[in-house]
């Protein structure tokens, strides 16, 4: 299951659960689909499932603006 | 006793007792006090507050007035807003376990706030604390230590869990974002909140 996958099917199973689905590119913040909560349910997630420690200095918009954001961010996490 | 200068033993323990009736009426004076500014305005209080030692900044609201017996110990930046129930404490009593071997013992430490920075109900700020400017302090959320600039606190113990620039557009595109509601009247802040959340 690829990466996008993951996060995709996490995010609607448990933070955005009146959702379907979720289009990649789609604004998590703008559109209000996150809350502050739910970005700290995602990090715990992330830092389990992906084996990665996220930095109170990484906690910013750009990393968790949209699916393919929080790809990127975990891609360049993995990749040290 | 400073060295050199002799006092008579009776008039030092009269001296020693009135002292201590004066603290004594002081530490009453200050809890009465304190509950009776809950009641008063903002300015009253932040006033009062700053006559009694607490350095304040300007365009504060400061709705606690649980402030040490060292107030001196505490300052506060520009435009803070803390809210009701907020502690903030200035000394370690814990040194009473180790009173009979050490009877004159203290231990203090300060509390430095900064600019734009918001406090949730009933957080606790410990000893020895410098919390940055542009921060967010969470309900209930006990501080101590250092906390950077632009930082989002919550937890105990408290630890950075965002910065503020995060928070800031989940906030702004928040479902339940409600503007204008501080203007209305009671009973119609009650009839939007009640079609807003669907009560009856």
């Amino acid at each position: 299951m690829e990466l996008r996958d993951i996060l995709h099917d996490y995010l609607v199973g448990e933070i955005a659960t009146d959702r379907e689905s979720l289009d990649p590119g789609e604004n998590l913040l703008a559109q209000g689909i996150i809350d502050s909560m739910g970005i700290l349910k995602l990090v715990s997630f992330l830092e389990d499932r992906f084996q990665i420690q996220v930095g109170d200095a990484e906690m910013v918009p750009e990393h968790f603006e949209s699916i393919d954001a929080v790809c990127a961010f975990v891609q360049k996490k993995r990749n040290g | 006793m400073l060295p050199g200068i002799e006092v008579p033993k009776e008039r030092f323990a009269v001296t020693s007792r009135l002292h201590a009736l004066r603290n004594k009426l002081t530490v009453i004076w200050e809890s009465l006090e304190a509950k009776l500014l809950l009641l008063a305005g903002n300015d009253f209080r932040v006033r009062r507050l700053r006559k009694r030692g607490v350095r304040i900044g300007e365009r504060c609201l400061v709705y606690t007035t649980t402030f040490p017996a060292e107030p001196y110990l505490v300052r506060i930046g520009d435009h803070c807003a803390i809210s009701s129930g907020t502690k903030f404490i200035t000394h370690d009593a814990s040194w009473i376990l180790f009173e009979d071997a050490h009877p004159d013992m203290d231990v203090f430490g300060t509390i430095d706030v900064g600019d734009n920075t918001y406090f949730g109900l009933d957080v606790l700020v410990l000893p020895n604390t410098r919390i940055g400017s542009n921060c967010i302090i969470g309900t209930g959320a006990v501080v101590r230590g250092e906390i950077p600039d632009n930082s989002v606190v919550m937890g105990n113990p408290g630890r950075v869990v965002m910065k503020t620039s995060l928070l800031k557009p989940l906030l702004l595109n928040h479902k339940n974002r409600l503007d204008g509601m501080r203007k209305l009247p009671g009973h119609e802040k009650e009839r939007v909140l009640r079609r807003h959340f669907g009560i009856p």
